[in-house]
């Protein structure tokens, strides 16, 4: 019994040390929940319909964000964007490297690139 | 697979919700009020009131818990959602009392009334879920600072 009256002290005591943070907090929610309500009660108090609509539109909603959103792969809406973006920049990537590739005049006899000149700077073979 | 596993879950929370926010409360009042025999009187407009708001509340939260039991673990919307959740039910648990369900007077024929106050309780119950919104909002600010890690660990 000793113990727990020490206990029922040390939570009052603690009751009473947070109770200047704890009301004012507690009035507050008290009084946002009061409007709230009371708005509902105003403007949505004759019928269920509203309600029945909210619950019906949260339910489909989370079924359409599980489907495209699961959680434990990309979705696959975010998915297929970022397979065309790779996509299109491979190919970006590949026709530049392509393109590069086919400018450059290499010498016939070494394979070294000799741009616009006549004579490799390499091997010295001309390139007619 | 995923998807269809959060939905599994999803739909058994809710069901679970429904049953305590919603049956279990109408089919409570739907007992008292329709005890026969019994010298008690009630007031037929409060179990209207009672029956309308138990339900109304009772559809937005359980619609809320299928948002969030269905999201995915750590994710930003389950913690938004969860946040909404205990929002919409603190006007759950205040509709209540000002439905008139937290302060019951029952009379007796012949003998008196005695009257049934809860309204204390509820006020316990609102600073349990004022201390949960904090948590609530600690989550969302967590699950996004931390989004890129999360997912990372998610997606293994």
């Amino acid at each position: 019994m000793d113990f727990l009256e020490v206990l029922a002290e040390i939570v009052g005591s603690i009751l009473l040390f947070l109770k200047p943070i704890v009301s004012p907090i507690g009035a507050f929610l008290v009084d946002l929940t009061s409007t709230a309500t009371q708005f509902f009660k105003d403007n949505l108090g004759s019928s269920l319909t509203f309600y029945i609509v909210i619950c019906t539109i949260l339910v489909v909603s989370a079924i359409l964000v599980n489907i495209i959103w699961p959680g434990d792969r990309p979705g696959s809406i975010f998915s297929k964007g970022v397979g065309k973006i790779e996509e299109f920049d491979d190919k970006i990537e590949g026709s530049e490297d392509e393109d590069i590739v086919d400018e450059i005049k290499r010498c016939k006899d070494c394979g070294n690139p000799v741009g616009d000149s006549e004579i490799c700077p390499l091997c010295g073979a001309r390139q007619i | 697979m995923g998807a269809v596993k959060n939905m599994v879950k999803g739909f058994i929370f809710t069901g679970i919700y429904v049953l305590f926010t919603v049956v279990i409360p109408l089919v409570f009042f739907t007992l008292i009020f329709s005890i026969e025999g019994l010298p008690l009187e009630w007031e037929q407009q409060d179990k209207n009131n009672i029956t309308f708001w138990i339900v109304a509340f009772g559809l937005l939260v359980s619609g809320l818990a299928f948002f969030k039991y269905s999201s995915p673990k750590q994710s930003i919307r389950k913690a938004v959602f969860a946040l909404v959740q205990v929002i919409v039910n603190c006007l759950y648990i205040w509709s209540y009392r000002f439905s008139g369900a937290a302060e019951i007077t029952f009379v007796i024929s012949d003998f008196g009334f005695f009257s049934l106050d809860v309204s204390q309780m509820l006020l316990i119950y609102m600073g349990i879920y004022f201390l949960t919104i904090i948590l609530r909002v600690y989550d969302v600010i967590d699950f996004t600072i931390n989004r890129e890690k999360i997912r990372e660990n998610r997606m293994k």
